[in-house]
């Protein structure tokens, strides 16, 4: 078991950009990997973790939506490296929040619908189709990896309930 | 009828909106739109209420002053508003955060006000202790002039962001339409 400490916002390692998983690489994978996984599962509510916010700047993400009670579909436990979003739709308004800014969330507007190619935690070539609660975790956890906060996508403010519609 | 605000500040305790409103009540006073908040345990409201022409608007400020000194509120008021004249809604989200220190509203606000902005919603919340320091978070929804191009106050808003050493983003507001 491997729990690790998650970074808090301001650390400045969220702001940066993690490097691609080069080959022959499989060892620091396998380490990573599985503390994001003993990390993720430690924390209840957490469905993704991304290595960045480890202080492990290299590209590779976990997602588990299994359970989760607006999780429509799953693809079960993703270890991701080197993803990269390829085709993306639809779009939805929801609300995130993050290990790394506590106490905090907001409406940040996701694709419903990703296809993610990557490599797996075995070095396979992965293509995964995710959609809406998990295709949001994916995007969430992608955007880690380019120091994007969810705060960067803020698209409403969350006690946005009634507005009066301006006529004319 | 004619529409007037009214206004309550203080400690926060339970009873003080059931207090409010019934000082309110007996005048024949409807309330139409409210908005509550608490932060830290400091209470403070706001509703629009409508009030009949036959009512005293001084009775009902002196009653609403009772409940707050019963209460220990810091204030109340109770003021005529001009006939509504809704403010322009919002069009986007500016979202700005980074490590905590004094003037991140401030400078913010002053370059919206600038160009002539409305901000119509505010949020900030200071993050619990990182091992880096307090995060600072301000989320603001903000009415844009028509002549006011997006791509310009974002630029403003970069040149603040990078004084004031913080992130900012402009988001176009999301409409969730049921």
């Amino acid at each position: 078991m491997s729990v690790r400490h998650v970074l808090q916002y301001p650390h400045p390692s969220l702001k940066r950009i993690a490097r691609p998983v080069a080959a022959g690489e499989g060892a620091l994978v396998e380490r990573v990997a599985r503390d994001l996984i003993d990390t993720m599962h430690s924390s209840p509510g957490c469905v993704g973790l991304a290595a960045t916010q480890l202080d492990e700047l290299v590209r590779v993400v976990v997602v588990d939506v299994r359970g989760h009670r607006r999780a429509t579909t799953s693809n079960g436990e993703l270890v991701l490296v080197n993803p990269r979003v390829v085709r993306f739709s639809g779009a939805e308004l929801g609300r995130e929040g993050c290990l790394s800014l506590p106490d905090l969330t907001a409406k940040v507007t996701r694709a419903t619908e990703v296809v993610v190619e990557a490599a797996g935690r075995f070095g396979e070539p992965l293509i995964v189709e995710s959609t809406g609660f998990e295709a949001r975790c994916v995007q969430h956890e992608i955007d880690h990896l380019d120091g994007i906060l969810f705060l960067d996508r803020v698209a409403s403010l969350t006690n946005d309930v009634f507005r009066r519609v301006r006529s004319g | 009828m004619r529409t007037f605000a009214v206004s309550a500040i203080g400690a926060d305790r339970p009873g003080i909106v059931a207090a409010v409103t019934g000082a309110l009540l007996p005048h024949g006073i409807n309330i139409e739109d409210s908005r509550m908040a608490i932060l830290r345990g400091h209470f403070a409201m706001m509703l629009v209420v409508a009030v009949p022409e036959d009512a005293d608007p001084q009775a009902v400020r002196s009653d609403l002053a009772q409940v707050g000194s019963s209460l220990g509120l810091d204030a109340t008021a109770f003021n005529e508003v001009g006939s509504a004249a809704t403010a322009k809604p919002a069009s986007h989200v500016v979202t700005v955060y980074g490590a905590d220190h004094p003037g991140i509203v401030h400078a913010v606000c002053v370059a919206l006000a600038e160009r002539g902005c409305n901000i119509t919603d505010l949020l900030t919340r200071l993050l619990g202790e990182g091992e880096t320091g307090f995060a600072y978070v301000v989320i603001l929804e903000v009415a844009l002039p028509d002549s006011l191009a997006p791509e310009t106050l974002r630029e403003d808003l970069q040149a603040v962001a990078r004084e004031q050493e913080v992130e900012v983003a402009v988001q176009p507001l999301e409409r969730v339409a049921l």
